[in-house]
């Protein structure tokens, strides 16, 4: 079984992974071969959930073989172009080391994430086993959706249009269609497939964010920010529970980590931010909230670089954003046009109530108290919401993350200030978003903030660690060559350092 | 000097990311220790697992596509709100999980339909709401689940 679950990732991967070395080929943009993983794997399981919804009018038939066959020949020819363009040669040079006094540190420190990643694969493992099929929301909704894909056959449109709203039938489908399929491959309907699923988005979370720290700010960077994501314990129960915001949170990371990539390249072309947009199109095609990501992504950072490098560039970034962003966005038409009902959030919505909704500030106090509350306390695990409000500070949450940066201080690389700016601009954006989502919400206030807002900051979670990260002092300074200049000294000179002594290499 | 290269600086940021480490690690250390200590074991004793091995008997009864309705203890607009009022998930629960077993079956929250789909755990069933229906039993799983067809 396990084995066929691998089998049912190879081709994704494959695919994910010739695509990036498309975009990004190694000999002008050198990316550790663990990133290009890291990236290519959600990349591939959002192209092979694309494939299956646009073949789904199959169902019942040829699905699988078809679906199969033409990812193979994908990946086939994925592959030959990679080939063709030279991108393999490269991808196997081996880093550069990162000596210097605190390589022992470092060392140690590695050490140290090793052993809370055991314990995090442990307390995952752990929590899989207690609920195989996930929690509620997982049951609810996306597994079962699955099995509405998986059993129903040439009927699978019969679900969406049964009219059962409590089961959200018109949520996206790159989850449901990543377990259909691994089902598929099983060829039994295994509770082990959502489990792996969610395993290999946690891990993936995990191993972009230290990954791409490890690459753009040095290896103890990289360390410490996955030490503290997968010391999270929300992330690891939702990411156990099935549920669709930790793969959520993947998309958003790899979305804005891939414009400090392209910032940080010598001679920057579009492949990054094609692929930047093709993240930022998963994530809308993950959940309903990715839609407002997207949007924003698709926004902010065209305006940042139009404001900081004239229109024509920030023009161009944004048709190359939606470039990357337009195939999911496109099926994600489809499905919301022709297939799926309306959202739960507007049904029954009149002008008028929603006007007396925002004019209501009760509600805008409410919403501000429980953002506040839920901030502090939310990675501290799946809340209890008849306890009263327990904030443990020595849980890694956004307080321990201000209080490391306070110490640590502060050290930019001027390459990634736009990306910095863009970042956070984006999480306060996507959290304005959501705060006026539940002004209007018709649902009841109090149980829509209990039931949601810990899983949607969960969601931009791995985000503010990795941006936390980009722009605090870490152990042991940043990598030989990278232009680590503190605050406002020398950035100039640094940089012009960072060419001459690297060869333009991003990493080490 | 650079505040990077003054020792003050430099001791500030190492009791920084020993804090974080530390942190970290008591994080990651407890969370595997309730996890540990509340595993219930391998063998399927999970309440959705429970509730799918009762439930599937129901399948060999009802058409491979279509639709059912359901009823239980209480109607279900007062299941749904003890829900919303975060009193009692249980009665919610029992039918999700009706409806994720019988997938893809579509289950609908009404004993409106030809075929509706009784789950009583450790209640009766209401005579009265069965009578207002129209319901009679068509084959009685124990356990409080009961397949009813509607008089018409």
């Amino acid at each position: 079984m396990i084995a066929l679950l691998i089998l049912s990732f190879l081709l994704p991967v494959a695919i994910g992974v010739s695509i990036g070395l498309i975009l990004l080929p190694p000999e002008k943009c050198p990316l550790p071969p663990l990133l290009r993983l890291a990236l290519g794997g959600g990349t591939g399981l959002g192209i092979t959930s694309l494939a299956g919804f646009v073949l789904l009018p199959l169902a019942g038939s040829a699905y699988f073989p078809v679906r199969e066959a033409l990812l193979i020949a994908l990946a086939l020819a994925l592959g030959f172009l990679a080939c063709r363009k030279g991108a393999f040669r490269g991808i196997f040079a081996p880093p550069e080391k990162e000596g210097g006094k605190y390589g022992g540190l470092s060392l140690s420190l590695c050490t140290v994430t090793g052993v809370i990643a055991v314990a995090a694969a442990a307390s995952f493992a752990l929590t899989t086993f207690a609920e195989p099929h996930g929690k509620w929301d997982a049951f609810l909704i996306w597994n079962l959706h699955a099995r509405f894909l998986f059993r129903s056959g040439a009927d699978w449109t019969a679900y969406f249009g049964s009219g059962l709203d409590w089961t959200h039938p018109d949520y996206p489908l790159l989850l449901p269609l990543t377990v259909e399929r691994a089902w598929g491959y099983c060829g039994v309907e295994t509770p082990a497939a959502p489990a792996f699923v969610a395993a290999f988005f946690a891990l993936s979370v995990a191993g972009l964010l230290a990954a791409v720290l490890w690459t753009l700010r040095g290896r103890g960077r990289g360390c410490l920010a996955a030490a503290v994501l997968l010391a999270s314990p929300l992330f690891i129960l939702i990411g156990a529970s099935q549920l669709a915001d930790v793969p959520l949170s993947y998309f958003i990371l790899g979305a804005v980590a891939l414009l400090f990539i392209h910032d940080r390249r010598p001679e920057p072309d579009g492949g990054t931010l094609v692929l930047a947009g093709l993240f930022a199109g998963f994530a809308a095609w993950t959940k309903n909230e990715g839609v407002l990501f997207c949007a924003l992504f698709l926004s902010v950072r065209p305006v940042a670089t139009l404001l900081s490098a004239g229109p024509k560039r920030g023009v161009k970034e944004f048709l190359e954003l939606a470039a990357g962003a337009s195939p999911a966005l496109i099926v994600l038409l489809i499905f919301k046009a022709a297939v799926a009902p309306g959202s739960d959030l507007l049904a029954g919505q009149s002008p008028g109530g929603i006007m007396e909704k925002l004019g209501d500030m009760g509600r805008y106090g409410t919403i501000l108290i429980s953002y506040l509350k839920t901030g502090l306390t939310f990675t501290q695990g799946i809340p209890d919401v008849r306890a009263p409000f327990q904030p443990n500070p020595a849980i890694p949450g956004i307080a321990l993350l201000l209080v490391y940066h306070g110490l640590a201080g502060r050290e930019v690389n001027p390459q990634d200030l736009r990306g910095i700016v863009t970042g956070w601009v984006l999480v306060f954006l996507v959290l304005a978003g959501y705060f006026f989502v539940l002004v209007v919400t018709p649902h009841d206030l109090k149980w829509h903030l209990l039931t949601s807002l810990n899983r949607l900051l969960l969601q931009l979670w791995p985000l503010a660690i990795f941006l936390v990260f980009m722009s605090a002092r870490g152990p042991g300074p940043a990598p030989a060559g990278t232009p680590a200049v503190k605050q406002k000294k020398g950035a100039g000179r640094k940089r012009t350092g960072r060419k001459q002594k690297n060869g333009g290499r991003m990493a080490h | 000097m650079d505040e990077t290269s003054s020792p003050f600086a430099r001791h500030r940021s190492r009791v920084a990311y020993f804090l974080l480490l530390a942190c970290a690690l008591y994080a990651s250390g407890g969370l595997l220790y309730e996890k540990a200590s509340v595993f219930p074991g391998l063998a399927g004793k999970d309440p959705v697992s429970i509730h799918e091995r009762r439930v599937e008997p129901l399948r060999a009864y009802l058409p491979d596509r279509g639709a059912v309705g359901y009823v239980t203890a209480l109607e279900i607009e007062k299941v749904f709100a003890r829900e919303r009022d975060l009193r009692d998930v249980e009665l919610l629960g029992h039918f999700i999980l009706t409806q994720y077993t019988l997938a893809p079956v579509l289950v609908y929250p009404r004993p409106d339909r030809p075929l509706v789909v009784g789950n009583f755990i450790n209640t009766e069933p209401d005579q009265a709401l069965l009578g207002r229906y129209g319901l009679v039993p068509l084959k009685d799983f124990g356990d409080g689940l009961i397949l009813y067809r509607r008089k018409e």
